[in-house]
């Protein structure tokens, strides 16, 4: 019975087949698939670990896997996706001086409830995709900001806060199409070495 | 109308007549026939050689100019790629003496304190504006472990809070989440240090009768079990004390830069407790 429940679950975030993804393939390339991914989220969060807070307003630019989770999670199987997305947080969480289960919490969220909302609209139009980023980043900051608050015991409020978000958000709209098409690129180079198969949108590059 | 036989005669003729009209003139001004013969053929040939000379040096000139131009533009070649080396050992060296600097600092530290310590280097920083945490090239094979205090010798930097093999994890002072156990060097008034934003910390709990002014040192107590006593952590900054309540508010700037923190020292003693103060 728990089975079913969770076979049903997992289908209710599953995008229907008829929508044109990626076909079927057997475990071994869905294997390679995912390391191929999670190789790219593990460059994500050494640039943003490593390079970019050395550099001037490093700290103004937004999490750089957002947009990633959200591309798994409007462009890419379940099975791809989830995974990748699982373990760049779970990484996340450790490199980081954040709470525990923090970029866990965001990312499974974002994953889930764009892949959710997309069942009734239909948000795989590239056009939206930059508003998409900039709803999770600004849902992002709030989860942070929630978990400041809580753990200060008071709400934690600053004109620098305002800045970094604003200039974080300034930064998702002007980087997530060039963002957009990079994972494309990138997608449908790994879709065609692995498997052969061309890419979601019908392109091979 | 004239035979060429009967022109070239003729040209002859005129030659002569010529050079014996410039022969005589030269023969009126000199009395010897030698110096006249001479003159009379440099007023002819002069001219002529005088332009085949300079033809010949422009020529010359041209063609030396070419290779030294091109065996000038080797040597400026050679000369940039030693000067580009020359200018990359300079820049070696300063990073050198600057590195060399910082770690006298830490080694004046060291030899000032009792703690056994280990130096570190700053590997990555916390990607999000949030929080402050930062990973130091230091791990458990290097007897760093978790709960252990890190510094640089103007003051506290923070925590060990995540420890791999070879690589840890420190929570700074400024980050809200790290908290430590202070007082004020001058007057002994406890409170706790607490992150609040960007570079500035709190020093929360410092009772409203407590003398705290701007510019007072605050240090480790030593009674939180992390940090030794008598670390210096940073400045009072601010001290507002109002009508009411019992603690003052007091802002504190850290010694520390946590902007350019680019080695560290971890303390790999734990700190006795100081029980005297609690006497206090």
């Amino acid at each position: 019975m728990s089975y079913s429940i969770l076979r049903m679950s997992i289908r209710s975030f599953s995008i229907p087949e008829r929508t044109g993804l990626p076909v079927k393939r057997d475990t071994a390339v869905n294997t390679m698939h995912t390391i191929a991914f999670f190789i790219l989220s593990l460059l994500i969060v050494v640039l943003k670990t490593a390079i970019l807070p050395g550099m001037p307003g490093g700290l103004l630019l937004y999490d750089l896997l957002i947009p990633l989770v959200i591309y798994f999670s409007l462009y890419r199987r379940l099975a791809e996706g989830l995974p990748v997305v699982l373990l760049s947080a779970v990484m996340m969480d450790m490199i980081s001086g954040a709470p525990a289960g923090i970029y866990l919490t965001t990312y499974i969220w974002l994953f889930l409830a764009c892949r959710q909302t997309w069942r009734f609209l239909d948000l795989r139009h590239t056009y939206l995709f930059p508003a998409i980023v900039v709803s999770g980043v600004v849902f992002q900051q709030l989860i942070f900001w929630v978990a400041a608050s809580v753990s200060a015991g008071h709400m934690v409020f600053s004109i620098e806060t305002i800045r970094i978000v604003f200039f974080q958000i300034l930064w998702a709209v002007v980087t997530a199409p060039l963002l957009y098409l990079l994972f494309h690129k990138l997608f449908a180079v790994a879709d065609r070495l692995f498997s052969g198969n061309v890419g979601e949108n019908g392109q091979s590059g | 109308m004239f035979s060429k036989k009967t022109m070239v005669i003729a040209g002859l003729i005129f030659l002569v007549a010529a050079n014996g009209i410039v022969f005589s003139f030269n023969y009126i001004r000199k009395s010897a026939v030698y110096p006249a013969a001479v003159e009379t053929v440099l007023f002819f040939t002069a001219p002529v050689m005088e332009g085949v000379t300079h033809t010949t040096r422009f020529a010359e000139n041209t063609w030396h100019r070419y290779f030294s131009l091109a065996t000038a533009a080797k040597e400026n070649e050679r000369l940039g790629r030693e000067l580009a080396e020359v200018r990359h050992q300079l820049h070696l060296c300063r990073e050198s003496r600057l590195l060399d600097k910082r770690l006298e600092g830490f080694l004046e530290f060291r030899e000032t304190t009792d703690h056994k310590t280990v130096l570190a280097s700053v590997v990555g920083r916390e990607p999000s504006a949030w929080y402050q945490s930062i990973i130091i090239n230091r791990g458990r094979t290097d007897g760093v472990e978790t709960g252990m205090p890190v510094m640089v010798p103007e003051g506290v930097v923070g925590q060990v809070t995540g420890v791999s093999r070879s690589h840890a994890k420190v929570l700074l002072i400024i980050d809200r989440n790290n908290a430590v156990d202070a007082m004020v060097q001058r007057t002994r008034a406890r409170g706790m240090v607490r992150g609040l934003s960007g570079n500035v910390c709190h020093f929360e709990f410092a009772l409203h009768k407590a003398d705290i002014d701007t510019g007072d040192t605050i240090i480790t107590s030593g009674l939180d079990g992390v940090y030794p006593k008598g670390l210096p952590v940073g400045r009072v900054s601010r001290s507002i004390r109002r009508s009411s309540g019992i603690f003052q508010e007091v802002e504190i700037t850290p010694f520390a830069d946590f902007h350019r923190l680019e080695e560290v020292l971890v303390i790999l003693d734990p700190p006795d407790v100081d029980t005297e103060l609690f006497d206090s």
